[in-house]
């Protein structure tokens, strides 16, 4: 028995040194036209079936490239592409996210980057978008995606109330209110996800103050502990009496499934959210709203951010191939593809979104109508430095909750934090 | 080994029942969830599935890839983890059995791998490997492994080696053995449930990581099976009921590889016992 | 020293040389010189900019040290409240698998389950049984009246970490109870014997003969747990994620260093310079700790 047990041990670690020396060599096929294979690193596993249909289509064009997509955990992404860029072994094109940003930034200002603006044709990319990627003048990637934040809600239990979409923060309580007397619970939160929560307070926060008042804050003639800010977070505390009991413990996932499986009515979210959904609850019927503003008169605006481009790594030895792939995804015949797989908004404006999926639509439109041009969250020029408004709310909006802060006091945490880096307001 | 009467028999019965409770409600719960769908899993967490599905895991055993994971898992694992236990022992016995200038600062020294977390050094740990070439190989992982198992393994070992008594040795080496062999004759069987111990943990630590594969592993040929189940932690999806079949395929070799070694170092113990 | 000497020193030397050479150039080299990274100012790529001891003045005293101190606190915590809950509960199940009960063997195993299984697994499948609305344990808290316990486990800052510490606990029990169990039947039966024969009643032969006994498996495993202790971070990782939460609550050294170094999802900005400079001071905090038990330890085997 101990003998078989060695012999098998040594067959097992000479099969693994055998298999260890690695594959280096692409298989390529010996024909005339041997395609030219492009290697393309990411963080979306929803991303699959994009690239298979992006190369039929390359393909169907005449372009004899063949796409191979890894994807790697969102958290340890940037881990990986950072190591692999440095270390000369990343792939040919990789996704990147948006600036301001310092991880960007820092691909940029370090030479990982490639401009784009002379070699392919950005023109179906509107100049908002282009922005997230823009630095020193130049575009240094292809925005993918756009998400939109705001309020998703059960389209079943409004019609079952007769409930409107609410167009005033007034008509939001109102609503809640009602809901919450009968027994539904109104807003389903994840009180245990920071982000999410950091999340929240921008959405809200660009639709009242707004993006003009955000504007000013950006310049420095407004404060963070001003009380149109301060009432942001007010505002929310005072809803918490309308969030699930002990929401503080909850994660996203657990606020999707609720949300989905018809034990709250809203949830402040993002659009991403609805495949998660349909895949809980394939007859869920829900819709979306922005963020209701408080002054009736007062035009909502919408939080839009890039959620992330593809970048072109400047010692690819395929960048011609590369190119033509990146040339194909700033194209509306990507973005159809892309909107129709993921289900998601396309960041490239005259793309066919997918007919069955009224909610992508809505929010499609919505982003190229009511985007906010001001905000303080991600994308936004409060990212530039450390701490971030973002990195502060993640921890605070929590504490606040909690009932260890005030409202006043988690503005006054985010005017202190900002303004040891963030100029004009020092 | 203790003479007890009946009513202690059975308070010691009640508090490992109790303790055996402990651990089969969250298992059963684990192996159960992956029977079920997302929605049960959500919504009705105590009652048995309504359909014993085994869609779960086949999705799980393809969409993760897991032939060619388990694969290369295995192999891993089992490389690497004969390397550490071996050099490992080896080191154990010099730093246990024999007195010479700076023997303690080289324990120490090794000891200190202990206390620091991998992910600081990972960027001169990944230059060393490309530069040797290894980028994307198993060869990397075989490495890094074994090297990352020194310092507990060491640690261990050597303590457990200096419960051998040196008369055993002294008798070996007066009959003219060397020190290897006097190694691998007399102490490796004695120290047969040490080393089953950190075979164990080693195996658990390799077997788990999913660190090292992402840094260093970029084919999908060459993934382990802690990268495929990462696919189920998608950057927008939760489709917890793959993610429950998938962690529970991942965990049935670690267990079995445990019962099997249990008996080894289970037996060690009871062997003791008849002393 | 005579050619005898020396030739016999090479000799076992050899065996010692491999593990002392890997662990050199893939461990102990990349270590030490990331930790001198503490000095820079550096975002893990680019140049790095030599900063002298700012990093050390922000983490102990500056900008971070508020969260540095909150987490070295809970590092301290978790070594305090883990180590009561694994050793005493594992010397009591270890005794209670001495005395060779039946069934023992199946108990032996299934204790040990738990350790297999990867933290992230742990993890998950405790935030959902603990889910304070739909998870089994408040389902069953509130099926037998008490309603009142049915807290929100992971979302309340005083219950967070100590139910955290339990998880952990639970996962690694086996360890300790094998550990302890070898420990136990590895002592000498005459010594026992001769207690009996002596008319001491069993409970006095536990507290004055095995008991003593134990003290240098329990010091090994102290050693281990500081080192453990100040090094968690995949459990709050998988159960809090990366701030620590609820409010920083759980944060530890270990999310906190990950948090400078890595930062979150998406583009707040890297600090490896500060994440190393975390890192130096808990290697600083443990390590002496570490010599100084080994060092008791050795002291004690001398004596004894």
């Amino acid at each position: 028995m101990k003998k078989a047990m060695i012999v098998l041990l040594v067959l097992f670690i000479t099969a693994g040194f055998i298999f260890a020396g690695g594959q280096k060599d692409q298989a390529q096929t010996t024909a005339a036209d041997k395609p030219v294979t492009v290697t393309i690193w990411g963080w979306r596993t929803q991303d699959a079936d994009v690239w298979k249909q992006t190369q039929e289509a390359l393909q169907a064009k005449g372009d004899n490239i063949v796409i191979e997509y890894e994807s790697f955990v969102p958290a340890e992404y940037d881990s990986k592409a950072l190591l692999s860029l440095q270390g000369g072994t990343a792939s040919d094109i990789f996704y990147t996210r948006r600036l301001p940003g310092a991880r960007t930034q820092g691909l940029i200002d370090n030479g990982f980057l490639v401009p784009l603006d002379n070699e392919i044709d950005l023109n179906n990319i509107p100049e908002t978008t282009l922005n997230s990627i823009r630095s020193g003048g130049k575009v240094w990637g292809v925005p993918f995606a756009n998400q939109v934040v705001g309020i998703f809600y059960n389209k079943d239990i409004f019609a079952k109330y007769g409930f409107a979409e609410p167009e005033t923060w007034a008509e939001l309580i109102t609503i809640s209110k009602k809901l919450k007397a009968d027994g539904i619970t109104p807003f389903m939160i994840p009180g245990k996800a920071g982000w999410a929560l950091a999340m929240q307070h921008a959405m809200v926060g660009v639709s009242t103050p707004g993006s003009d008042w955000i504007g000013k804050l950006a310049k420095g003639e407004a404060k963070f502990t001003d009380p149109e800010f301060v009432n942001v977070g007010r505002r929310l505390n005072d809803l918490k009496q309308y969030y699930q009991k002990d929401f503080i413990a909850n994660s996203t996932d657990e606020m999707s499934a609720g949300f989905a499986l018809e034990q709250a009515a809203m949830v402040f979210y993002g659009i991403w959210g609805g495949s998660n959904w349909k895949e809980l609850n394939p007859d869920f019927n829900y819709g979306y709203f922005p963020v209701p503003v408080v002054n009736k008169g007062d035009k909502p605006s919408v939080y839009v951010y890039m959620d992330g481009s593809y970048g072109l790594n400047p010692i690819s030895a395929n960048k011609e191939a590369a190119l033509k792939v990146l040339e194909f995804t700033a194209s509306p015949a990507f973005g159809t593809i892309f909107s129709n797989v993921t289900g998601e908004m396309t960041a490239v404006t005259g793309a066919d979104l997918p007919k069955d999926k009224p909610v992508l639509q809505e929010c499609y439109a919505t982003a190229n109508s009511i985007a906010a041009e001001n905000m303080y969250w991600v994308g936004s020029v409060f990212q530039n430095g450390t701490p971030t408004v973002y990195s502060i709310l993640r921890e605070k909006m929590q504490s606040m909750y909690l009932g260890d802060i005030t409202p006043e006091e988690l503005a006054k945490d985010v005017q202190d934090g900002l303004a040891t880096w963030y100029k004009p307001l020092q | 080994m203790f003479r007890l009467n009946t009513v202690q028999k059975i308070i010691i019965f009640s508090i490992l029942i109790l303790w055996a409770i402990a651990n089969i409600f969250p298992l059963g719960v684990m192996v159960i969830s992956g029977f079920k769908s997302t929605r049960e899993i959500f919504l009705a967490p105590f009652s048995l599935p309504s359909k014993w599905s085994f869609d779960s895991y086949k999705e799980a055993w393809t969409v993760a890839n897991f032939s060619v994971y388990f694969k290369n898992s295995i192999i891993v694992t089992l490389v690497s983890i004969t390397f550490t236990l071996f050099i490992s022992s080896m080191a154990a016995y010099v730093l246990a059995r024999f007195e010479f200038p700076g023997r303690r600062a080289i324990y120490l020294f090794i000891l200190a791998g202990l206390v620091l977390p991998v992910r600081l050094a990972i960027l001169p740990i990944f230059l060393l490997i490309r530069n040797m070439g290894l980028n994307n190989t198993l060869f990397s992982l075989f490495i890094v492994y074994t090297a990352g198992g020194i310092s507990f393994s060491t640690f261990l070992l050597t303590n457990f080696f200096k419960t051998i008594p040196m008369d055993i040795e002294d008798a070996a080496r007066i009959d003219g053995a060397s020190y290897f062999r006097v190694y691998w004759k007399i102490h490796l069987p004695l120290l047969r449930p040490a080393l089953a111990t950190v075979t164990v943990f080693n195996f658990i630590r390799v077997w788990n990581d999913f660190f090292f594969p992402l840094i260093f592993i970029n084919d999908n040929a060459k993934k382990t099976i802690p990268l495929g189940i990462q696919n189920f932690f998608g950057e927008y999806a939760i489709k917890w009921d793959l993610l429950f079949a998938g962690l529970n395929i991942a965990v049935i070799p670690i267990i079995i590889f445990f019962i099997i070694l249990s008996k080894q170092f289970i037996g060690g113990l009871t062997e003791g016992a008849i002393k | 020293m005579s050619a005898k000497k020396l030739f016999q020193k090479h000799n076992y030397l050899i065996l010692i040389i491999p593990a002392l050479l890997l662990y050199t150039v893939f461990i102990a080299y990349p270590f030490f010189s990331s930790l001198f990274l503490s000095f820079f100012k550096w975002p893990g790529i680019g140049p790095k900019i030599f900063v002298g001891l700012d990093n050390y003045k922000n983490v102990l005293t500056g900008y971070m040290s508020r969260e540095f101190y909150r987490a070295l606190g809970h590092n301290f915590y978790f070594f305090f409240l883990n180590w009561v809950l694994s050793v005493v509960p594992g010397m009591i199940l270890a005794f209670s698998l001495a005395a060779g009960l039946r069934g023992s063997d199946f108990f032996k195993t299934l204790f040990f389950i738990p350790n297999t299984l990867s933290i992230i697994i742990v993890g998950f499948l405790w935030a959902l049984l603990l889910n304070p609305q739909w998870g089994m344990i408040n389902q069953i808290l509130k099926s037998i009246g008490l309603d009142s316990i049915a807290k929100a486990w992971l979302g309340d800052t005083k219950l967070a970490l100590p139910t955290i510490i339990v998880i952990t606990g639970w996962r690694g029990m086996g360890f300790y109870v094998l550990t302890f169990l070898a420990a136990i039947v590895g002592i000498d039966r005459s010594m026992l014997e001769a207690g009996r024969i002596d008319g001491a009643t069993e409970s006095q032969m536990l507290f004055r003969l095995i008991l003593p006994q134990m003290v240098p498996i329990i010091t090994t495993i102290t050693i281990l747990k500081i080192i453990w202790s100040f090094n968690i971070f995949d459990i709050v990782y998988a159960m809090e994620g990366t701030q620590g939460g609820p409010a920083g609550s759980t944060d530890v050294l270990g999310t906190l260093f990950y948090r400078i170094a890595f930062g979150g999802l998406g583009s707040s900005q890297v600090g490896m310079g500060l994440g190393a400079t975390v890192v130096t001071l808990i290697f600083f905090i443990v390590f002496p700790v570490s010599v100084l038990y080994i060092y008791i330890v050795e002291k004690r085997e001398l004596k004894g």
